[in-house]
């Protein structure tokens, strides 16, 4: 089993990689940062952005690209966006909304904010289930996207507010006389802390600082009447505190920024391997020094020498949203797509419905999204999207079509395109049709990995 | 100018042609009818072919033609560019156009018959020229073409031919033989089915004189100059033949309750005839099946109106979009439920017996709720008054109202059906709760003279804009602000309304009683005031489209408004079904507008 | 149980070297996994619950016992066409199949079971039975979810338990640890090859050997994955397999007979799952109760009778149980529109190798009544302390809580 690198030597894990004769800047390390920054790219981008160079296909990522894959510039593909969201939502059932952002993803100019946007989805997992009303979900959405690579004390501010929040957690009258301690808990234990890393009474009082803040008629509003405005102590600061002033209190820990970039480095490095503390500690000072800019420990890890390591590549399980939406991309099903709805009805057999998770601690992510019934639902999906005979999924892509359009033989064209360097040249039969190739590929253990 | 012309309507004939394929290749002449069997399996004529011609040409058809973005797409298509080409320089060398040559070559009409031989289908058509000379030079040339083309190639002639008492009969593949007969162009399957059509048609007819069932239909559209071509099919060896096309006797317990008798018919009947008529105006399709032999069971007789009885007459309120109207005595086929459905559907029945007590008092459902109901059955849809609503809601939805007759003296009923709907709305209130969707308010106001109870959902409340704070963008109002059910009793029809303005609307039409008319059932739907309801919702419908099927929003728009076109032209359509004793008739009637 | 702890518990290095220890040709030979799970229990529970409230009074009906004549007079059954169990207690006359299930010595039908305190309320009667916690903020969880918590879900593995039906997932089944999946058809558990049965086969075996082939990497995440995706493809051919010889099982054309006909497939194929859920509704029969009910029980009764012959004849049966329960069972008086309102205690039945067949416990009796309602005597978590401590063998007092001892359903631990 490989070790991390440059575990104990966060100068060099962090530093920029710069491409050598040992570590080329080469195929393998611009899918993998595609892989990981975004939801794969297609042939066209992989070999522009291999010819770019490492730094300027991490500035593309970082600041989105100026046309969705629709042929849209990014402003109208953004607007359009807008429009299903806020009219298509009202009323909707899970697959619309659901349809909404698969949508997105699969044709947005800017991967790495979408990728984000599903981050803190399951960081401040909400579900539909239980909140019920899909416009709010889309409002919460749409507020998670807007400072996806942004702020983070916006956002965490924005969602101690944010209706759809507080009807999940049943925080929707915290009364003065009877504070609910949910919100207060929740968000030091899974939105800004982790565990341990508070007590029992820092809740309590917390919850008293947000008494006052109801939920009525779906909008977030403030009864005066209701707030206990006498003194509290959270985590070691007393005063009278509204609930304004909670996040503000928790963004001074340490521990918030550890904690964060502890889970940024599962997203982008490693899912097996346990976090290296003195890496974590080293991130999460740029993230504190920043005042909390998103960007910056992303930015970090994506330009870094540990996050282009061969040795990091596929320590991570593709969620069902990551697999679908990557192959789409990949594979160039893009015009016309694939029917939104029915790609999310895929990704919930797969094992993750968009909007609902499981719990408010998210996704356990990692291995748990294998089983039996996920992997054959998996392969399902690959057998329907390069099939004929699914009418949502299937009839986009012409695999033979797509190799030649690159003049690239198909063995090596979905090899390289989906998997590199990682698939045994054994597994694949040489004389078949690039139907079958595709599929093989597509549906390999290799694949399942990012 | 020249080549457009020659383009659009060729390719329209082309499309068509794929779609309705055998009726489009087929005429009536009148000698070729005896040179066929009477008790074909498929028998179609046409007595004027070129009639289809001509309404491909007419201008509102290519103006119709014209919006459809697939027909442009095959228009401006390399393989259509490639298939006139060809038959342009065929056209030329004939020295005439390709339109003059249709209309010469099939002008007399056109006969296709299918009969079963030895098992195997026997096919014929016949082309009655309008002019015998071009015919005769058309074949020789072609043939000329053909020969020269694999002389060039080194190839042996690909043509056969052999004599058959003094007529020549060529044939270019073991599934093709044809010949030139009493001036008519004859084509068959197998050189041994055309000489078996040759002897016909120097010996006479076969099995005498025809059959009513094929007089009567060639009457019948003689006597209409508008039928483009009509045709029989036997059932019965179609049914020997393939035993797919035997409809089984059990079926899908709700396609028996909806079509009951029709499907029986469509079991026993031995044939089945349609006709499709194209006039200026307006586009008919007629199917007709016999009664079964033996008559109806007693279960299917049920729901067969009798004399003088029939669907009610149709309503038309402001704005009426569409209509259905049905005679149906349910409470008698109630009685028999146990004959036409399974165990497991008639488990369902005694749930929806077991609920229909709950509201409507301990009642029985057969004899107490269907019985008190009549046979008079109505849907009607009308578009709502849009700008007048408020809020206006984003989707801007129709409203429909089911338009009931009941017993005329049971005024307990009536109130019971109010009180059920009062129920009905606490019921959706509870969930609504538990939804936390507002809740329903409930009221009534009297129309001339006639209690409406109304509700409404309370309007969603905008969101106070805080000072300092940018005031919120409004949101779009949710569909459910489209309704605002409603119940009433006019006179003995009672009424239950998905809005309050329908409510109002039918009132004054329900002060007389509705006549009957002739038929079962009636479908109606306009589609002007579809394409209508497209339209305004039509920005909806293209996000709709795009995340449904995957297009971008220029395949989505166009999809749409392809929509919109097919519905403006085929601007109103009416569908019938009528029993009578000897006979089962369903008849379509499509009014033709604009496409734009 | 969080994210964290859920990562170091899933993929300690422990696990992860284990995972990779197992050498590819052997990796997904069936004996292998014959042999682990004759080691372990492989009992199945199925459970269908009836909703709506079935009407226990006139299920198992207590003709002879004083009092049901007059609470029933329009909805009395006929004593002659009872199925007599006891002199005074028989089954509904539309239960011909289960009362042979008596016979056979499988069917224990458990009297007077109840809850304290009863709630009349639909929804938050089901709450409580299939949460088995009385507080109403503690649903979050059911007591096969938390039964399938404690038997830790290996990653990889067949699914632990499923719902089927299209109704949304119970409460019963809610986990902290697996999402629970609801399957309509066995289509979906199925590999979807398309084409002739020659490309069908092609297409699979080119899939197969593509994951077979061996690779020179021995990362444990990837073998993981590898004996997944085969465990996959072999559990989609063996349910084809069992559905194409499958045709001689004969069902009734009801709805739940199709629901339990899947669930036999499923368990004829030899998959890992444990736990099986389905319903039948309709039983909140407020009027015209008479036709409808039989109806109901005529498809209950049936539909398992059909299962357990099937069970039977795959030698199966001595390895699954049948739990059917409803949220409550109905007032002793009829109402006045031939119908029954919600009531509280009822019958239960326990369908499997059981102890004792039969009629278990006293009849609650019409004297003592509970505002016009049968009074319970047998908590149903009893039940269900039965059903896990000694049929599945999962502790129950962190299950049920404690102080709910096990009923005697069957016969003490396993040979």
């Amino acid at each position: 089993m490989n070790s991390l690198p440059h575990q104990s030597d966060p100068a060099r894990a962090w530093a920029p990689y710069e491409p050598s004769a040992r570590d080329p800047w080469d195929l393998a390390r611009v899918a993998h940062l595609h892989r990981r920054a975004g939801f794969a790219a297609d042939w066209s981008t992989l070999v522009r952005d291999r010819e770019a160079g490492p730094k300027a296909a991490v500035d593309r990522l970082l600041d989105g690209e100026s046309h969705a894959r629709d042929g849209q510039t990014a402003s109208d593909f953004d607007a359009l966006l807008a429009a299903m969201g806020s009219r298509l939502a009202p009323g909707a059932n899970a697959s619309v909304i659901q349809g909404i952002w698969l949508y997105r993803m699969v044709l947005t100019p800017h991967p790495l904010r979408e990728r984000m946007t599903l981050f803190w989805h399951d960081h401040f997992a909400t579900s539909l289930n239980k909140v019920g009303n899909a416009a709010l979900m889309q409002r919460q959405n749409d507020l998670l996207r807007s400072q996806a690579i942004g702020d983070f004390k916006a956002m965490l501010a924005a969602i101690g507010k944010d209706p759809a929040m507080l009807i999940w957690l049943d925080s929707t009258s915290n009364k003065k006389a009877k504070p609910n301690e949910n919100y207060a808990r929740e968000v030091m234990e899974l939105f800004a802390l982790g565990r341990g890393r508070y007590s029992e009474k820092d809740i309590q009082e917390a919850a008293r600082a947000f008494t006052g803040w109801f939920v009525i008629r779906d909008r977030w509003s403030e009864i005066p009447s209701q707030h206990d405005d006498g003194p509290k102590t959270v985590l070691g600061k007393t005063g009278r505190f509204r609930g304004e002033d909670i996040p503000a209190i928790l963004l001074e820990q340490e521990a918030c920024a550890e904690f964060l970039c502890e889970k940024l480095f599962r997203l982008f490095v490693s899912e097996v391997d346990p976090a290296p503390p003195a890496l974590v500690k080293a991130l999460a000072k740029r993230f504190r020094e920043s005042g909390y800019a998103i960007r910056v420990p992303v930015e970090t890890i994506l330009r870094s020498n540990l996050f282009h390591d061969a040795s990091v590549r596929r320590r991570r399980v593709k969620s069902p949203v990551e697999y679908a939406v990557g192959t789409v991309r990949a594979l160039e099903a893009t015009k016309p797509t694939v029917s939104a709805p029915a790609l999310a009805d895929a990704c919930s057999r797969m094992g993750q419905g968009l909007y609902t998770p499981p719990s408010v601690a998210g996704w356990d992510g990692g291995p748990s999204w294998i089983n039996t019934t996920a992997m054959l639902h998996r392969t399902n999906f690959i057998l329907a999207l390069l099939g004929k005979d699914d009418e949502a999924l299937g009839g986009r892509i012409d695999p033979a079509a797509l190799a030649e359009r690159h003049g690239v033989a198909p063995l090596e064209f979905y090899r390289d395109l989906l998997v590199q360097d990682a698939l045994a040249p054994a597994a694949l039969p040489t004389k078949t049709d690039a139907r079958e190739l595709a599929v093989l590929v597509a549906a390999s253990p290799e694949y399942q990995l990012a | 100018m020249k080549p457009r012309r020659f383009a659009s309507p060729l390719a329209a004939l082309a499309l068509f042609a794929s779609t309705i394929s055998p009726l489009a290749r087929a005429a009536d002449a009148p000698l070729g009818v005896d040179w066929v069997s009477n008790d074909a399996l498929v028998h179609v004529e046409s007595a004027r072919p070129t009639l289809l011609l001509d309404r491909f040409l007419s201008p509102s058809f290519q103006a119709y033609l014209g919006a459809i973005p697939q027909y442009k797409r095959y228009i401006e298509s390399a393989e259509f560019k490639q298939q006139s080409a060809q038959i342009e320089f065929v056209a030329t060398l004939l020295d005439t156009t390709w339109e003059r040559a249709i209309r010469d070559l099939a002008g007399g009409g056109l006969i296709l018959s299918a009969e079963v031989v030895d098992g195997k289908p026997a096919v014929t058509l016949i082309l009655t020229p309008s002019d015998p000379a071009f015919l005769a030079k058309a074949h020789t040339k072609l043939l000329d073409l053909a020969r020269a083309d694999a002389k060039g190639k080194g190839n042996p002639d690909p043509i056969k031919t052999a004599d058959h008492r003094g007529i020549t009969g060529y044939s270019v593949s073991s599934e093709e033989a044809h010949a030139i007969v009493r001036d008519a162009l004859v084509i068959t399957n197998s050189p041994k089915h055309l000489k078996t059509v040759i002897d016909r048609a120097l010996d006479g007819k076969p099995g005498g004189a025809p059959p009513r069932e094929l007089t009567d239909r060639r009457i019948q559209a003689k006597s209409n100059t508008d039928t483009i071509a009509w045709g029989l099919v036997r059932l019965e060896k179609l049914r020997a033949l393939d035993p797919k096309f035997a409809i089984p006797e059990k079926i899908d317990p709700g396609a028996t309750f909806l079509f009951g008798p029709w499907l029986e018919a469509a079991r026993k009947a031995p044939w089945a005839s349609a006709a499709i008529r194209w006039g200026d105006v307006a586009m008919t399709a007629e199917v007709e099946l016999p009664a079964p032999r033996d008559g109806y069971s007693d279960t299917y007789r049920r729901y067969l109106p009798k004399p003088g009885q029939g669907a009610p007459q149709l309503l038309a309120p402001k704005g009426v979009i569409g209509n259905f109207s049905l005679w149906r005595d349910l409470a008698s086929i109630w009685e028999v439920r146990a004959e036409i459905f399974p165990p497991e559907a008639l488990q369902g029945l005694a749930q929806l017996d077991s609920f229909a007590g709950q509201f409507f008092g301990g009642r029985e459902f057969g004899s107490g709720v269907l019985a008190s109901l009549g046979t008079n059955w109505r849907l009607v849809v009308a578009e709502q008054d849009y700008a007048k609503m408020s809020p206006v809601p984003d989707i801007k939805l129709p409203a429909f109202a089911l338009v009931i007759d009941t017993a005329p003296d049971d005024e307990e009923f009536a109130q019971r059906l109010r009180v059920a709907f009062q129920s009905f709305v606490g019921l959706a209130n509870l969930g609504a709760a538990q939804e936390k969707a507002p809740p329903l308010e409930s009221g009534s106001e009297t129309v001339d003279g006639v209690t409406i109870l109304t509700t409404h959902f309370l309007s969603p409340k905008a969101p106070a804009a805080k000072p300092g704070e940018p005031a919120a963008q409004p949101e779009p109002v949710h569909q459910r602000h489209n309704f605002t059910p409603s119940a009433m009793q006019v006179g003995n029809t009672f009424v239950l309304s998905s809005s309050i303005g329908l409510a109002r609307d039918l009132v004054p039409l329900l002060k007389t009683p509705a006549k009957s008319m002739t038929e079962t059932a009636i479908l109606d739907v306009d589609g002007r005031a579809l394409a209508r309801l497209v339209e305004i919702n039509k920005s909806r419908l293209v996000m709709q489209n795009m995340l449904e099927k995957g297009n971008d929003r220029a395949k989505a728009e166009s999809e749409i408004g392809f929509l919109e076109a097919v519905l403006r032209y085929f601007s109103h359509a009416t569908m019938t079904a009528s029993d009578a004793n000897e006979s089962l008739r369903f008849f379509l009637k499509v009014d033709l507008g604009t496409a734009k | 149980m969080h994210r964290r702890h859920f990562m170091k518990s899933a993929l300690g290095a422990s696990t992860l070297v284990s995972m990779g220890a197992s050498t590819i040709p052997a990796f997904l030979s069936s004996s292998a996994r014959a042999a682990a799970s004759s080691a372990e229990n492989d009992r199945i529970l199925v459970v269908v619950q009836l909703l709506g409230g079935n009407d226990g009074i006139n299920t198992v009906v207590p003709h002879g016992i004083d009092g049901y004549a007059k609470g029933r007079r329009a909805l009395r059954i006929n004593k002659n066409q009872i199925h007599a169990i006891t002199d005074e207690i028989g089954l509904h006359p539309s239960m011909g199949a289960m009362s042979k299930l008596v016979e056979d010595g499988r069917l224990a039908i458990v009297q007077g079971v109840g809850y304290p305190n009863p709630d009349r309320s639909h929804f938050r009667s089901m709450e409580i039975w299939e949460s088995a916690r009385t507080d109403p903020n503690a649903i979050d969880t059911g007591w096969l979810g938390r039964a399938l918590d404690a038997r830790p879900f290996k990653a990889g593995a067949d699914l632990p338990g499923l719902h089927i039906g299209t109704r949304s997932r119970p409460i019963a089944l809610g986990s902290k640890k697996t999402e629970i999946p609801s399957l309509t058809t066995l289509e979906q558990y199925r590999l979807q090859l398309t084409g002739s049965d020659v490309d069908k086969r092609k297409e699979r075996e080119a899939l197969e050997r593509m994951i077979r082939t061996d690779r020179p990497d021995t990362d444990p995440l990837l073998g993981f994955i590898r004996r997944s995706t085969l465990a996959a493809y072999d559990s989609s051919k063996r349910l084809e397999q069992v559905a194409s010889k499958d045709s001689k099982a004969s069902y009734p054309d009801f709805g739940l007979a199709k629901r339990l006909e899947l669930i036999a497939q499923i368990i004829k194929a030899g998959f890992g799952t444990r736990i099986f859920y389905t319903s039948l509704d309709g039983f909140d029969t407020h009027a015209n109760q008479l036709a409808t009910h039989a109806a109901l029980l005529t498809e209950l009764s049936d539909s398992i009778g059909a299962f357990e012959k099937d069970l039977g004849a795959a030698g199966q049966g001595g390895r699954v149980s049948l739990l059917v329960f409803s949220e409550f069972g109905r007032r002793v008086a009829e109402n006045a529109s031939q119908g029954t309102d919600h009531g509280a205690a009822a019958p239960l039945f326990v369908v499997g190798p059981v102890a004792k067949a039969g009629l278990i416990g006293e009849h609650p009796g019409f004297e003592n009544l509970d505002d016009g309602d049968l009074r319970h005597h047998t908590d149903f978590r009893r039940v269900y302390a039965a059903l896990l401590d000694r049929w599945l063998e999962i502790p129950s007092a962190p299950i049920v809580g404690e102080g709910f001892a096990p009923l005697d359903l069957f016969k003490s631990a396993r040979v």
